[in-house]
């Protein structure tokens, strides 16, 4: 037998080996299924928010959330104008009452902020990116575009020499600045032989219609400014019945 | 180093192109325009400004804001303040100025574009003082075509029979008017009936049906009201009846009818020999030039059922269009060629209806007890006919009408008359010189 059939089988039989212990059943407990993460009493607005306003510092997160539950019960002190009239004994009462869930929710708060902690831990960086990059997106939806289009064809007032040319396009590149207000508006195609006239009032039509005061602003999307401050718009009476 | 560019211009394309939408339906809500007083001669200013805003308004797509909604008081020299107008939602302030020298009237008129911040039109017109209903009605064209795109009908006429007296005493005289119903004469005295007057296409002359000696006798004449000239077309024998002028004005078409068929003619105003182009057992009757005077629409009952049927000129591919129920009747071509107008009966009721040319698309614009006779306006988008009314139900007290109305249905108006009329025809735009 030769050297090397020997480290071959060697090498065989070890990876043999791990496919058994791997494929092999565990004796370990079965994992313990984790603790459903408490989200119905958390103030999201308080995870939400605060770190946009303030510098996503994980002890300043920390802070807030020690200090929020402490300072305000939110869900389970009751209103001051209804505590008012209580007398002192049921007062106590009630407060004795709402100790252990208050208790409670301090746990669920420090449940959250050590999951909170983790996760930045994990991603290494700051709560607030991991918020813009996944929920914001930057692209027009359709419904956006539609509300856009209903709001120009609201506008446009199709003169009746327009409405019989039913092949009649005209290609309109508008710039619009960060408020939505029309910049600039050209005419991108040129009028057809033979329809010049009707291309003329239908261009003067279009030009009406996107200064006119229901179309001024355009109902766009103002943070999504990047994707609609450029447009090009395809006019043409085709779909009118 | 291709790749490379397509590559930036796929970048730039993306990057700038971030929205592309397709407009396809807008609103069909008038065009709302300001008419202040004219400025100039008091008395012509405000019969001027009357006309041109019946003239408008009549037309459905434009639509005059009151005076008492304006919040300044423009200047014909000066620009208008666009804000102002943008308050009331005007998309155009007209502005104009009369001047009267001897028997000379000149208007001066600007229309501006409230939203583009632009001067759209600026015309002067002169004219006699005695013509200043023309002038109106020009105006009125211009600032229509500018608005709609369309080429305006109001400098136009339109001459129809007018009808008064009981059933056998019923007298028929031919009558013209103003497309308004203004400058209402009388051509005929009503010894003589006279039927079907029709406007040439291109010139202010008509072509009728007198009934000279009695039904028998009934012949085709021309009228030329600018030479003042009368004239019958041919002595073909039996009756000749529903003619109608080519395009050009040259040729006429009529049908004949004799030993109980009808049959299709034309006759060359030359020469004036008429050339058969129908042929057979039929009655055929109603014939319409297409606008480029290669085709005829005429109706027929060849296929048991009177329809509609088009042909060439010379009578050869007799194609039929119409297939619907009932019948149809009195075919016209519109002038921009698309369409055709006609009358339908289907279950005791009578339709005017248009269809697209080869008979696809029809489309039923009106209807009564008795409706008839359509007539195209010279730019093809009105359609005038008559229609039979009955005053609070009472069939005897029946009242002939004329009518204008949109080729879409919309906008019907009554053309007042001083009597009955019927059977109307519309002239092609009246001569004007453009200075």
């Amino acid at each position: 037998m030769s050297q090397w059939s020997f480290f071959s089988s060697l090498l065989l039989h070890v990876v043999v080996g791990l496919l058994f212990f791997v494929g092999m059943p565990t004796s370990k407990p079965a994992p313990v299924p984790l603790r459903p993460l408490p989200v119905k009493l958390v103030p999201i607005g308080v995870l939400t928010q605060s770190p946009k306003k303030t510098a996503p510092q994980k002890t300043k997160i920390k802070k807030q959330l020690e200090s929020v539950p402490k300072k305000k019960p939110i869900i389970l002190t009751p209103p001051k104008e209804k505590a008012a009239p209580l007398p002192e004994k049921k007062a106590k009462s009630v407060s004795d009452q709402i100790k252990e869930p208050q208790k409670k929710q301090q746990d669920h708060f420090q449940d959250v902020l050590k999951t909170v902690e983790n996760l930045a831990e994990e991603k290494g960086k700051p709560i607030k990116d991991s918020f813009d990059s996944d929920l914001i997106s930057d692209k027009i939806s359709l419904s956006e575009l539609d509300a856009l289009r209903q709001q120009i064809q609201g506008c446009w007032l199709v003169p009746p020499g327009v409405l019989a040319e039913r092949n009649l396009m005209i290609e309109v590149g508008i710039h619009l600045d960060a408020q939505a207000h029309i910049q600039k508006i050209k005419i991108l195609n040129g009028a057809p032989s033979q329809k010049a006239a009707v291309f003329k009032v239908a261009v003067q039509s279009i030009r009406q219609a996107l200064k006119a005061p229901e179309c001024t602003p355009l109902r766009v999307p103002l943070d999504k400014y990047p994707k609609w401050k450029y447009c090009v718009l395809r006019f043409s009476p085709r779909g009118i019945g | 180093m291709k790749k490379f560019f397509c590559l930036i211009l796929t970048w730039v394309t993306l990057g700038w192109c971030g929205v592309s939408l397709d407009i396809q339906q807008g609103t069909m809500k008038p065009f709302q325009l300001a008419v202040p007083s004219i400025e100039g001669d008091a008395n012509f200013a405000e019969k001027i400004r009357n006309v041109l805003v019946n003239d408008l308004q009549s037309s459905g797509f434009v639509e005059v804001v009151r005076q008492d909604a304006y919040v300044e008081k423009p200047s014909f020299l000066s620009m208008p303040q666009f804000e102002n107008w943008r308050l009331i939602k005007c998309r155009g302030v007209l502005l104009a100025k009369v001047s009267v020298e001897g028997a000379h009237l000149t208007v001066q008129f600007k229309l501006w574009d409230v939203y583009g911040r632009v001067r759209q039109l600026d015309f002067t017109l002169k004219t006699l003082t005695k013509d200043w209903r023309r002038l109106a009605h020009i105006m009125a064209d211009k600032i229509y075509a500018s608005i709609t795109g369309d080429p305006g009908y109001f400098d136009t006429r339109i001459v129809y029979i007018s009808e008064t007296g009981f059933h056998k005493k019923r007298k028929k005289r031919l009558a013209l008017m103003d497309q308004d119903g203004a400058n209402h004469q009388y051509l005929t005295g009503g010894q003589i009936p006279v039927i079907t007057p029709r406007f040439s296409p291109v010139e202010q002359k008509i072509v009728y049906v007198s009934y000279g000696e009695g039904a028998a006798k009934a012949k085709v004449h021309i009228w030329d009201f600018e030479k003042d000239t009368h004239d019958m077309l041919s002595d073909l024998p039996g009756i000749t009846y529903a003619p109608r002028f080519s395009p050009d004005g040259q040729t006429i078409v009529m049908s004949q009818a004799r030993n109980g068929n009808s049959h299709i003619y034309a006759v060359d105003l030359k020469y004036k020999k008429p050339r058969q182009l129908t042929k057979g057992l039929s009655i055929d009757t109603s014939p319409s030039f297409s606008p480029d005077g290669k085709k005829i629409v005429f109706n027929s009952d060849r296929g048991g059922r009177r329809q509609l049927y088009v042909m060439d000129a010379d009578g050869e591919n007799i194609e039929r269009v119409s297939f619907g129920q009932g019948v149809y009747a009195t075919p016209v071509w519109s002038p921009d060629g698309d369409w055709i107008a006609f009358t339908k009966i289907e279950e005791g009721r009578f339709y005017i209806g248009i269809m697209k040319k080869d008979g696809t698309d029809e489309q039923l614009i009106a209807d009564g007890y008795l409706v008839e006779g359509p007539s195209w306006s010279p730019d093809g988008r009105m359609l005038t006919f008559y229609k039979h009314e009955f005053p609070n139900g009472d069939k005897k007290a029946a009242r002939i009408s004329l009518y204008k109305i949109h080729r879409s249905g919309r906008f019907m108006q009554k053309i007042e008359t001083p009597h009955e009329g019927s059977d109307p025809s519309w002239s092609p735009p009246l001569p004007f010189q453009q200075q």
